[in-house]
């Protein structure tokens, strides 16, 4: 029987084949792509300076089917560069299946590939969310739901392409100023409730001040123009780039031409009636958004998504 | 080396410990018996020996919902769930406020405000990310209006103004998110809260069925069922408005793995009233005296099938996934009327947009639906730090002390 791991080695386009298909590896290849991807992202540093082209997609949640369609319109890995934002999990029907499949991308063209983490991508989000439900109902525990959780320790916080523009999931924090501070934080836990990494993966920029405000997420700040001025100067930069926030229209773009929000997962919640978005950054540094709908494939395989066990149905028994 | 994938559907798990905080949450509630109604109404004569404060949120950490559960706060939103429970039990919702006593249309009076306001506030258009930003003009206009309203309601009952504080609290924050524009159930325990002081201050308490009575109060609290119904299903109403109008976000969603985008509330009250009918009616065998069920629950005119409808014309949890059972149930019933908005506001099947509420509607009994839903409130609303850590605490309606059995803090 042909495996898709040998001798510690991972048979990763076999991996990625599968997942294209939206096959499930097997649990005992899930531990091992995490082991693997733990040991590729340990010497990512807390910043990644990357260089364009390359497409930068903001939260997914768990609805492959668009990952796909996304794939589609902006071109797949590896002939299209990708910067993934964060928030792939949770939500959504498929988290296993794109989280799996974004971790073997990375694995395999892990230079033309890099995974930014999200503020869901925690134990203490993801447990409450979907992702833990998800992985106790396709694989009858949480043995994988504990293989990518703790992976997500090791994700980067930040990207930044060309050294033009900052690239986070959430937003500034006022105990960042320059990007070096962000070199040192200690990145390999848990999302903590408060402090530079907390504020960097929570954050919303607030296009009707100026200053740092409260977040009423209950974690992150606020943050406002003159914060984003002032950041961009200090660093020498001229874009931030994040996603966290669904926008109607797939992006979001503030601070006069200051900030953009990509959001990647379209008709979010089955009732948004969102567009979603990929943002291209081309080699001269332009920044175009490919807007994108719902895939087609949502309807196709209806079937299959309504046969997946629940495990709120446990309160019911 | 195995190259099978897992089962796409696997059998659930017979313990209820594998739900991630339901074990420790149920058992929390468990030990709590729930305080008479004449210990935790407060006796006008009491009031003015209660210090009402502005609420405060004491909820900082995963930690201190273990606390939580120990306070009287907790033990108040234990008790009112199960004491709404048993008022609407086999009780339609009304089709109007008719009847009502006067101790009610203060309440109302603010719905009404809200509508109107919300009637005159339109959305603007312009560029925005999601949410309208016209609901910060209906919010604000809203804290403006109601302050007026509450005292008039305070006044009205003989009960101290000093309670505004918390009760404006509590109403302010089931109204959704002013900076998110966003809604959620973090908002709806608000309005439970608000209800429930309300109620607790006397400031819905028909005065001339039950003065003061020790006996009634204890068995109604001075409010009836139809009352509460249509309480909870004028603020329902105005809240799926506000959240249509304004396209306000799902507050904190779980998606697919969740109950419903904004609401878990509706449905514990609507299985709660159809709970009732089949407990009374049809456990009870044939020939022993039964009465029939309340003839308003029945639709009038569309022919029915076995599988939506009993024999006595109650929709069974199945109903749900006709769409013209609930047409016909949604002015009747509040369970009902929180899937006929599903219906309206999702796109695709049922069985695909909303999982779980299709799962419940292949639990056999209203009853076991009712009781399900409880425990999942505790263990996903009440038992949620992301949830629960915007609550506030005053000083009287719903403290941060400990539990003591009676009404807590006085």
């Amino acid at each position: 029987m042909p495996g898709l791991t040998n001798g510690g080695t991972i048979d990763l386009d076999g991996c990625i084949e599968r997942l294209y298909r939206r096959e499930l590896l097997a649990e005992s290849v899930v531990e091992a792509v995490c082991a693997k991807a733990k040991e590729l992202l340990i010497n990512e540093s807390n910043v990644i300076h990357i260089k364009a082209p390359v497409s930068v997609v903001g939260d997914i949640h768990g609805q492959f089917f668009d990952l796909i369609e996304l794939f589609r319109v902006g071109g797949f890995p590896p002939l299209t560069n990708y910067l993934f934002l964060g928030d792939y999990v949770d939500r959504g029907y498929f988290s296993i299946e794109t989280i799996s499949l974004l971790t073997c991308l990375k694995l395999r063209y892990p230079n033309r590939v890099y995974l930014v983490r999200g503020n869901h991508e925690s134990r203490g989000i993801s447990q409450n969310y979907g992702f833990y439900s998800e992985c106790k109902a396709k694989y009858g525990n949480s043995n994988v739901w504990n293989y990518f959780t703790d992976m997500f320790d090791y994700l980067t916080l930040s990207v930044v392409i060309d050294d033009r523009i900052f690239c986070i999931h959430g937003g500034l924090s006022p105990n960042v100023h320059s990007i070096d501070q962000i070199k040192v934080v200690d990145r390999f836990k848990e999302i903590p409730h408060e402090g530079p990494m907390a504020d960097l993966v929570w954050s919303d920029p607030d296009p009707d001040k100026e200053d740092f405000g409260i977040s009423t997420r209950g974690a992150g700040y606020t943050f406002g123009a003159e914060i984003v001025k002032k950041f961009l100067h200090v660093n020498d930069m001229v874009h931030i780039l994040r996603a966290h926030q669904l926008c109607d229209q797939g992006f979001q773009v503030l601070f006069d031409d200051r900030l953009s929000t990509v959001w990647s997962a379209p008709n979010y919640c089955y009732r948004c009636g969102n567009m979603a978005s990929v943002l291209e950054v081309s080699d001269s540094g332009e920044r175009t958004f490919n807007v994108f709908d719902a895939a087609p494939e949502n309807e196709e395989y209806r079937e299959q998504q309504a046969l997946q066990h629940n495990t709120m149905t446990e309160y019911f028994l | 080396m195995d190259f099978s994938t897992p089962p796409a559907r696997s059998t659930p798990p017979q313990n209820n410990a594998s739900v991630i905080g339901a074990h420790h949450r149920l058992q929390a509630s468990e030990r709590i018996h729930p305080p008479q109604i004449a210990k935790i109404v407060f006796s006008p004569r009491t009031h003015s020996h209660l210090h009402f404060k502005s609420l405060e949120k004491r909820i900082h950490t995963t930690d201190d919902l273990t606390y939580f559960a120990s306070t009287a706060a907790y033990a108040r939103i234990q008790f009112l769930l199960s004491f709404i429970s048993s008022a609407v039990s086999t009780v339609p919702t009304p089709k109007s406020a008719d009847g009502f006593s006067p101790a009610i249309s203060c309440i109302l009076a603010i719905f009404d405000k809200l509508d109107e306001l919300a009637e005159v506030i339109p959305p603007i258009s312009g560029p925005r990310r999601f949410g309208n930003p016209a609901y910060k003009t209906w919010f604000s206009a809203v804290e403006n209006a109601v302050s007026t309203l509450i005292t008039d309601m305070l006044h009205k009952a003989d009960v101290s103004v000093e309670a505004k504080v918390e009760l404006q609290g509590y109403f302010m924050g089931a109204l959704g998110s002013f900076q998110r524009l966003d809604f959620g159930t973090g908002h709806e325990l608000s309005f439970l809260a608000f209800f429930g002081g309300c109620w607790f201050l006397g400031a819905l308490r028909d005065t001339s069925r039950s003065p003061n009575d020790a006996a009634e109060l204890d068995e109604t609290g001075g409010i009836t069922g139809k009352e509460i119904l249509w309480i909870f299903s004028r603020y329902f109403q105005v809240i799926r408005k506000v959240v249509r109008q304004y396209n306000l976000e799902p507050a904190g969603s779980h998606g697919v793995w969740g109950l419903d985008d904004h609401f878990h509330l509706p449905y514990i009250i609507g299985a709660a009233q159809l709970r009732g009918i089949q407990e009374k009616y049809e456990t009870v065998k044939e020939g022993t005296g039964a009465t029939d069920p309340p003839g308003s629950m029945l639709p009038p005119t569309t022919k029915r099938k076995e599988s939506d409808y009993t024999k006595y014309g109650m929709p069974r949890p199945a109903a749900v996934m006709n769409r013209t059972v609930v047409a016909d149930q949604m002015d009747v019933n509040i369970y009902f009327s929180a899937i006929a908005f599903i219906y309206e506001v999702k796109k695709g099947p049922f069985f695909e947009h909303s999982p779980v509420l299709y799962d419940i509607s292949g639990v056999p009994s209203w009853s076991k639906v009712h009781a399900g839903l409880l425990r999942m409130y505790n263990a996903e609303v009440l038992g949620k730090f992301p949830v629960v850590q915007h609550f506030g605490f005053g000083g009287v309606l719903f403290p941060w002390t400990p539990f003591n059995g009676g009404g807590g803090a006085r």
